[in-house]
């Protein structure tokens, strides 16, 4: 994740109908462009709510799986983001306040799905950020350019659930079903 | 999941079952239970796994499992597999996330009768002592030059900062350091993760229970170890934190880009794995290594703050205290150990995933003060019941690479307690029976509840009947703090 410093000669003021992410105000973070990834997400993100994503998840003796579902392999992996931090919190206590930028390369689209959960894990650790919407913006089998809202963990505002310490390759698995994409992924918690 | 799995078992006698060698297996499998847990275990995914680590390449004798066996991810938990150094791999995740997580039992000089009465200040006061709970960060911050020497020297590090005493490091397995750690080959994001978290104890089957010596077995042994009936005691149960869970991360998905590369076929992803003596391999051990030494030193400072809690709400000195550490053993961990197979002398890779080791005595392994009567070897239960203290046997050298069970075993999913417990107070049910827990989440509670777990007095008695391990006391819970 890397936020690049916009360059000079281009920091235009942003038109109201260029939406900003929901929560934010004016001037905050977040808001600034920062990128031409981030640029294009905006301008997509207008209709942008939080609803709780299609997902379940499995019964596993000593740890927790999920079993997440979307119409095509970008919205599988925006829901299974969205599913791992249902997972961690209460989503719906987290405001948009800031966004992160995510590109990711893998081998195979396994391998991307479990290195796009592994980088949201070590960012809500590490940088303690919480997500409440994400936005594939480019989308290969083997990499991905993604967009995350959300705002810094708060202890005062916001519940933690599960600690989840780790994703596993164990029964991991994407599929192609007759109504889109279903994947799941076995935590270690 | 509750399909009957396709694995065949025969009986060698009443506590053996033996998976036979098929298809890629190099080695049998071989299952530690009792009728009765066989017919849960039969409908579990581990057997399954068992058989699966029987693909590893170079795995000598058996892949084995201990009676708290149950579904992991590549490596069942309570699953040991031992694989010569020459020729043969390791495998991350026979490790697991939380490298060297593991436990240790203090002794005090208090009489139960001393420490019942105040058991809520007591606890309370250790819960704000003890930082625990979701991704918790603790007080002590380390410079990176300093968490690196920490990283190499182990527990002696906290005992050289004022966090401990040069006592405990005699009853710490291997002595609180396991040698090789190379800080160097650690990421960043292993530093960054484990940064803060150096003294807490986490969330999840983490904790730390008062209780008491209710049932002495050995009266020998145990009065060689300090230990007497209706004695306080302390149980602490933590790992390496974000900081093990990071570096086994960072090499499993090395590994599962790379084995497929030097030819090893696995049938499970999750037990990606390299040669012992191969740049990966190596690489690893000496990173897990840093980790194993966090761990230790996570558990020592921990356990420096409940001394100083209990000389607090007691008000009395470290010497009328007598707390000393009895000791302290991890269940998640690697080591190059010398066995003998098949009459032959070997170096060998042992992992241990959810299974403690037990050296028997006269084995110049064992601390000294322990040599006559066997390694310890403490099995905390769940939080409502008992946890046993047993030594090491010379039948468990033999047969199980000097390893027997670590814990009760989890009996039903996290989701299928959480649904049990739903309009329930597990906190109260145990106040009920005697025990005042502290939690830092109602959701850990529920998942950790009781019934969620094996019993533990049966999962001992089978690693007792085998003779892997031999019973010496029992402690009982009355204060518990969870993460």
């Amino acid at each position: 994740m890397r936020r690049e410093s916009p360059k000079r000669g281009r920091r235009l003021p942003l038109p109201e109908k260029v939406g900003r992410p929901i929560g934010t105000k004016k001037g905050e973070r977040g808001y600034r462009r920062s990128s031409p990834i981030a640029e294009l997400a905006e301008v997509l993100s207008n209709d942008f709510t939080y609803v709780k994503p299609p997902y379940e998840l499995i019964d596993h003796t000593a740890d927790l799986g999920m079993r997440v579902r979307g119409e095509s392999l970008e919205n599988l992996f925006e829901n299974a983001g969205l599913a791992l931090f249902d997972i961690l919190t209460d989503v719906t206590l987290v405001r948009r306040h800031s966004r992160s930028e995510i590109s990711l390369k893998a081998e195979s689209v396994e391998d991307l799905f479990v290195a796009w959960l592994r980088e949201l894990l070590y960012l809500f650790y590490v940088r303690k950020k919480l997500f409440c919407a994400f936005q594939i913006i480019k989308f290969k089998e083997t990499s991905l350019a993604a967009v995350c809202w959300g705002e810094q963990y708060d202890s005062q505002r916001h519940i933690l659930l599960t600690e989840i310490k780790a994703v596993t390759y164990h029964e991991l698995s994407i599929t192609r079903t007759q109504s889109g994409w279903e994947a799941q992924a076995i935590f270690d918690v | 999941m509750s399909e009957e799995t396709l694995i065949r078992f025969e009986k060698l006698d009443d506590f053996r079952w033996q998976i036979p060698k098929t298809g890629g297996m190099r080695v049998p499998g071989i299952i530690y239970a009792d009728e009765r847990m066989m017919t849960h275990i039969r409908t579990d995914k581990s057997p399954q796994q068992v058989a699966n680590v029987a693909h590893l390449p170079g795995i000598v004798k058996y892949s084995l499992a201990m009676p708290d066996i149950h579904w992991g991810y590549g490596f069942p938990i309570g699953g040991v597999a031992a694989t010569d150094v020459e020729g043969g791999v390791i495998s991350p995740g026979g490790v697991g996330y939380d490298i060297n997580c593991g436990c240790r039992l203090i002794a005090t000089n208090l009489h139960l009768d001393e420490v019942r009465p105040r058991i809520r200040e007591l606890v309370g006061a250790l819960f704000r002592s003890i930082p625990s709970g979701v991704g918790s960060t603790g007080s002590l911050k380390l410079s990176k030059p300093e968490e690196k020497k920490m990283l190499q020297v182990g527990a002696r590090w906290a005992i050289e900062h004022g966090y401990g005493i040069q006592e405990d490091l005699d009853s710490t397995e291997e002595g609180g350091f396991m040698a090789g750690a190379n800080p160097d080959v650690v990421s960043q994001r292993a530093y960054e993760r484990g940064k803060d978290q150096l003294g807490t104890l986490g969330s999840g089957n983490h904790f730390l229970e008062v209780g008491y010596v209710d049932e002495v077995y050995e009266p020998e042994i145990a009065e060689s170890m300090g230990l007497f009936l209706n004695q306080a005691t302390v149980i602490i149960h933590s790992g390496s934190r974000g900081f093990g869970y990071q570096i086994c991360d960072d090499f499993l998905a090395i590994m599962t880009r790379e084995y497929s590369k030097l030819g090893i076929e696995l049938p499970d992803k999750q037990l990606a794995c390299a040669y012992i003596d191969s740049a990966l391999g190596r690489e690893y051990l000496s990173g897990m290594a840093c980790a194993v030494n966090y761990a230790y030193t996570n558990r020592e400072v921990l356990t420096h703050w409940t001394r100083e809690t209990f000389e607090r709400v007691f008000g009395v000195g470290p010497k009328q205290l007598g707390m000393r550490l009895v000791y302290d053993l991890g269940h998640n961990v690697a080591r190059r150990e010398k066995h003998v197979v098949n009459g032959k002398q070997m170096e060998l890779c042992v992992h241990r995933k959810g299974a403690a080791r037990a050296f028997p005595k006269g084995d110049e392994r064992v601390p000294v003060q322990y040599r006559n009567v066997g390694q310890p070897v403490l099995i905390p239960g769940d939080m409502g019941t008992h946890s046993y203290l047993l030594v090491g046997t010379e039948r468990a050298l033999e047969e199980t690479f000097g390893s027997t069970c670590h814990g009760a075993g989890r009996l039903m999913s996290r989701k299928q307690a959480m649904r049990d417990a739903k309009g329930r107070s597990v906190a109260k049910e145990l106040e009920d029976k005697g025990i005042f827990v502290m939690s830092a989440s109602r959701a850990t509670l529920a998942e950790e509840m009781p019934e969620a777990y094996k019993d533990v007095s049966n999962v001992v008695d089978v690693v007792h009947k085998a003779g892997i391990s031999r019973k010496v006391a029992r402690t009982a819970p009355i204060g518990v703090i969870k993460g």
